[in-house]
């Protein structure tokens, strides 16, 4: 049905946070074999919720930032269950920063999303395609 | 036996659609209609809560600023305390974003400027309308 808004489904949610928390994870392996400079983490969180949330934008119509923040949450939550029962020495100060950085990565994701969206005629180039299921 | 107080009197639907139209013009003009858009989008189902807020905090300080941005304030508070006006803002935004926004409208015009062009061609006016120059908060870059 053309005509259908399209809204993400709970598990395009869940793949954001798998998704977020892979990139989350790889840096802090990274930093921990390779010591990797502390500064550079917030730019790669902010990145994890940037691409995270960026393609569970590109599955709605409507309130694409409402849709950016709750990837951004669902990606944060997700990442700090896991991390916090395999990772030792995690503190509240580090959960705050990745919190931070995500929600500033859903934010910026839902604007790139509205606006590839706004492009002329991308709408109808992107269903053609790639339909959805 | 009173005098009205701007603000009470019930705008026609002429009236609030010329103000939502100069409302989106104006948030084009300054290249804002992607940022508008996603804003207006996610605080649509709080615009009553928002129109009746705005009623209580910034009307009774309206009238300082004179009878001009009065009557403005409380034209604006009626017209988007509305849902339905808040979708037709947006509607007209994401035209205005994909370059759609009053193409029929001037096909129409230039039609017709055509029709009235044409037993007199000589008196076709040489004069060009200058393009409206875009503001932007970009200007305000050094770079």
């Amino acid at each position: 049905m053309p005509d259908e808004e399209r809204k993400p489904s709970t598990i395009d949610y869940m793949a954001a946070a798998v998704l977020s928390y892979g990139i989350v994870y790889f840096w802090i392996e990274l930093k921990i074999a390779a010591g990797t400079p502390s500064l550079l983490a917030y730019p790669v969180y902010y990145l994890a919720g940037l691409v995270a949330s960026y393609l569970v934008c590109r599955r709605t119509d409507s309130a694409h930032l409402a849709v950016g923040i709750k990837a951004a949450l669902a990606a944060w939550a997700f990442t700090a269950v896991t991390l916090l029962a395999f990772v030792e020495e995690s503190s509240l100060a580090f959960f705050g920063i990745l919190l931070i950085c995500l929600v500033l990565g859903g934010a910026t994701s839902s604007y790139l999303a509205l606006r590839q969206s706004l492009q002329p005629h991308s709408h109808e180039v992107d269903s053609e395609k790639s339909p959805t299921p | 036996m009173f005098p009205s107080i701007p603000g009470d009197e019930e705008l026609t639907e002429e009236e609030v659609d010329e103000i939502i139209r100069k409302t989106a013009e104006r948030i084009q003009q300054y290249g804002m209609e992607t940022f508008a858009i996603l804003i207006l989008e996610t605080v649509k189902p709080l615009v009553y809560v928002g129109g009746e807020m705005s009623r209580l905090m910034i009307s009774p300080f309206l009238p300082a600023l004179g009878s001009t941005a009065n009557e403005l304030g409380e034209n604006l508070i009626n017209v988007f305390e509305e849902r339905k006006n808040v979708e037709k803002l947006i509607t007209i935004l994401e035209e205005m974003a994909r370059g759609e926004y009053g193409k029929k409208e001037e096909e129409r015009e230039a039609g017709e400027l055509q029709e009235r062009e044409k037993p007199g061609a000589d008196t076709a006016s040489d004069e060009q309308v200058e393009p409206k120059k875009r503001k932007s908060w970009r200007d305000w870059l050094p770079f």
